[in-house]
């Protein structure tokens, strides 16, 4: 075994077909050039699935890797990184989820585990220190996660964070094509259908109790520093203090404002008639629930909470607070305005574990497709309006269990579309790649539809970008310049790479890149810079894109569906659309990450400042090899 | 007030009114008189020079210009469309400020 500062040093693996498990290790280079989360996961990917292995196939592999800080007394840092071939753009999956399983599987030795075959019947994977077992799952078969949770935690006379359960609900054990993989209540791994994907392995859940193997770090001192930094900017910056007090809770409000919130599918950018707005700003979607925190592992951030639904249908229930994304999918892309309403579907849909965004574009579409005629109620088996949340729950049940129509719809919205056809297929959001967008109308957002469509991880490869100025940006780029925009998105590529593979919570990590470099350095006792950060990440990210292009997945797939790229009718964005931009906004960005504009492949060069040469072979040919 | 009432309406809405000794709720409200051949900046800037964490939210001190953490509006159309920093406002006009954009 190879140990060094901050790793456990082993890999974990499980293969399901043999019902074997062993360890390997995680050597000292490796995790140096790929750090963990993401950039670890990324290599596997890219080394032992090939194109033929698809998302179903017995060898497609489900990595659930962690990285050098989880477990340690830094904010935010149980997290996992999931990275799998995953069921949406049948390429690369690169979805984070937090709550205890990162520093639970450290603490038991390991820094990433890896699932590969399949198993004949249903499952769970146990795991107690170096104990690995798999166990018959057929009882918790049909139960949601949070059912699930409850259960394991019965079984094994475990509670609290004594164990942390990963699992999937009942849309995974189906395939549907949109499933998430849930944990710890309320934490999900959402993107590109990496629940289908554990489902299709006939593993219901993960179970990792919390393990008593220290982990060491370099300088113990330096590290207590740096997680003092990391709070102090977390609570003073101005842009994160807000995240500090009411995690995404205001996001709604301020989305609203730029033209950014998803109103209906995209219909509109303006409040329906009557909403009041004061109910949607951050303070009172806090204070209108009773509360308690539910805090992830070392984090002292008031983001995440359960809370119990204090009136209407659902009064008394628990849910867990929605993430800006919940008020998003589960709330206002349907026409649903109503807080307690959103609450509670939110948690339906966290219970039957589907990604929350898939399910806002899907449930609008359904939704607008019957205001207009393009679905009738016997095609659907009800009347599904604007707003229903009860109606809403049925539908998710219906895809869940895939009847009737809900067959068609669990394989999400732009199969469904195109399946449908016609003047139905003209409202669907997604990219051509078959991503889900965030919840966010990126219409008013070029920066992020750009980064949907090109990104290589079933969501946003770069995301907002935070201190811009660090790299050399200006502070803030008009999010319609078709110049500025593509410059940003090019030069902050790799940023969220190397977040995800720390093994901490993207919230915690809106901080300067400085600043996660000391802590990473007081930790590892790497002498780690700015650079070399940027670069392991833009290695993570060129790995990712060099998977799906050998998945055929390539430039021409590059594009927004035709709603999604659609000129907004009213609202602060009224008129403006990027569309005719969008070429020379893809030519600007291709320069700036240093890939082909016309293959999409990472050019030579950029493999070999990335320290890549291996990929430039079978990316290129022989022919190119010989002459760099 | 100025001598012949020429105001533009500054809007600090939800998040964005901690900056001004606010809660982070609901909207706070100003009228700022202006003078002929102001801008966006001008007015923004006055503003900001009474509000010290405004001040320090609104501009990257590196170069003065906008910062990353408040996203503006003019007259219902996000700062980029039909306005900059530079153009000139008028009477009337309507400057919202908001939070920063960030997902989750």
């Amino acid at each position: 075994m190879s140990k060094s500062y901050a790793y456990a040093g082993q890999i974990l693996r499980v293969n399901l077909t043999l019902g074997k498990t062993w360890d390997e290790p995680f050597s000292p280079d490796h995790q140096r050039k790929y750090i963990g989360g993401a950039g670890l996961g990324a290599k596997i990917l890219w080394e032992e699935v090939p194109p033929e292995v698809t998302w179903e196939h017995p060898e497609n592999r489900l990595i659930m890797a962690t990285g050098p800080l989880a477990g340690l007394p830094i904010w935010g840092t149980g997290g996992l990184t999931v990275v799998t071939r995953g069921a949406m753009t049948g390429g690369g999956t690169n979805t984070n989820a937090n709550g205890f399983f990162g520093a639970n599987i450290k603490l038991c030795g390991y820094d990433a585990l890896v699932l590969q075959g399949r198993s004949e019947e249903w499952v769970y994977v146990h795991i107690q220190g170096d104990r690995v077992d798999l166990k018959d799952a057929s009882h918790l078969m049909g139960k949601d996660t949070w059912e699930t949770q409850q259960a394991l935690e019965k079984e094994l006379g475990l509670s609290g964070h004594q164990l942390s359960v990963y699992s999937i609900g009942p849309a995974g054990e189906k395939l549907v094509r949109f499933a998430a993989i849930q944990g710890d209540y309320g934490h999900v791994a959402s993107k590109n259908g990496c629940g289908a994907v554990m489902g299709s392995k006939k593993v219901k859940a993960i179970v990792i109790e919390r393990g008593s193997i220290g982990i060491t770090v370099a300088h113990m001192k330096a590290l207590y520093a740096a997680a003092d930094e990391i709070v102090h900017n977390l609570k003073n910056d101005p842009s994160t203090k807000g995240l500090y007090m009411y995690g995404t809770l205001g996001g709604v409000r301020n989305l609203h404002g730029m033209g950014a919130l998803p109103i209906r599918n995209y219909t509109t950018n303006e409040w329906p008639e009557g909403v009041d707005t004061k109910k949607w700003e951050a303070p009172s979607l806090r204070e209108g629930f009773e509360h308690r925190g539910h805090q992830c592992n070392s984090c002292g951030m008031y983001h995440c909470h359960m809370q119990v639904i204090p009136s209407g249908t659902h009064k008394g229930e628990i849910v867990d607070e929605p993430e800006y994304e919940g008020w998003s999918g589960a709330g206002w892309a349907i026409g649903c305005t109503e807080p307690t309403d959103v609450a509670w579907m939110n948690t339906q849909l966290d219970r039957a574990c589907v990604d929350v965004n898939e399910w806002g574009w899907l449930c609008g579409w359904v939704m607008e497709c019957q205001e207009k005629g393009y679905i009738s109620d016997e095609d659907l088996g009800f009347r599904l309006e604007w707003g229903d949340a009860e109606g809403a729950n049925r539908l998710l049940q219906m895809i869940c269990r895939r009847e009737g129509m809900g067959d068609l719809l669990a394989e999400g919205v732009k199969r469904a579309s195109e399946k449908i056809g016609g003047d139905a297929a003209d409202c669907a959001i997604y990219t051509m790649k078959g991503d889900s967008p965030r919840g966010h109308d990126h219409r008013s957002r070029w920066e992020e539809m750009l980064d949907t469509c090109t990104g290589s991880g079933g969501t946003m490869d770069t995301a907002p970008a935070v201190a811009p100025t660090e790299l050399g940006l200006p502070a803030r780029t008009g999010a319609q310049d078709p110049e500025a925009v593509p410059q940003l998105v090019g030069t902050m590529r790799g940023r969220r790479h190397f977040e995800d593979s720390l093994g901490a919570c993207v919230f915690t990590t809106r901080v300067r890149l400085d600043v996660l470099c000391r802590s990473l350095e007081a930790a590892t006792g790497w002498d780690i810079r700015r650079d070399e950060a940027m670069a392991q990440g833009r290695r993570t990210a060129t790995l990712l894109r060099a998977f799906n292009l050998r998945c055929g997945i390539g430039p021409d797939l590059e594009l927004p569906s035709k709603r999604y790229g659609s000129t907004p009718v009213d609202g602060p964005l009224k008129g403006v659309g990027i569309m005719e931009h969008w070429e020379k906004i893809l030519d600007v960005w291709y320069e700036t990450v240093g890939y082909d504009r016309k293959t999409g492949r990472p050019t030579p060069e950029t493999l070999t400042e990335l320290d890549l040469d291996e990929l430039i072979e079978p990316i290129w040919g022989k022919e190119v090899v010989a002459k760099v | 007030m100025s001598e012949d009432g020429q105001v533009v309406h500054i809007e600090l809405l939800a998040w964005a009114t901690v900056f001004v000794g606010g809660d982070g709720s609901e909207s706070r409200e100003f009228d700022e008189e202006i003078k002929p051949d102001d801008t966006v900046r001008d007015v923004l800037k006055r503003l900001s020079l009474r509000y010290r964490e405004l001040d320090e939210a609104l501009w990257d001190r590196g170069s003065n210009e906008l910062g990353e953490h408040i996203e503006i509006a003019v007259n219902d159309s996000i700062l980029g469309i039909n306005h900059h920093l530079g153009s000139k406002v008028s009477a009337g006009d309507c400057i919202i400020l908001m939070g920063q954009y960030m997902g989750g």
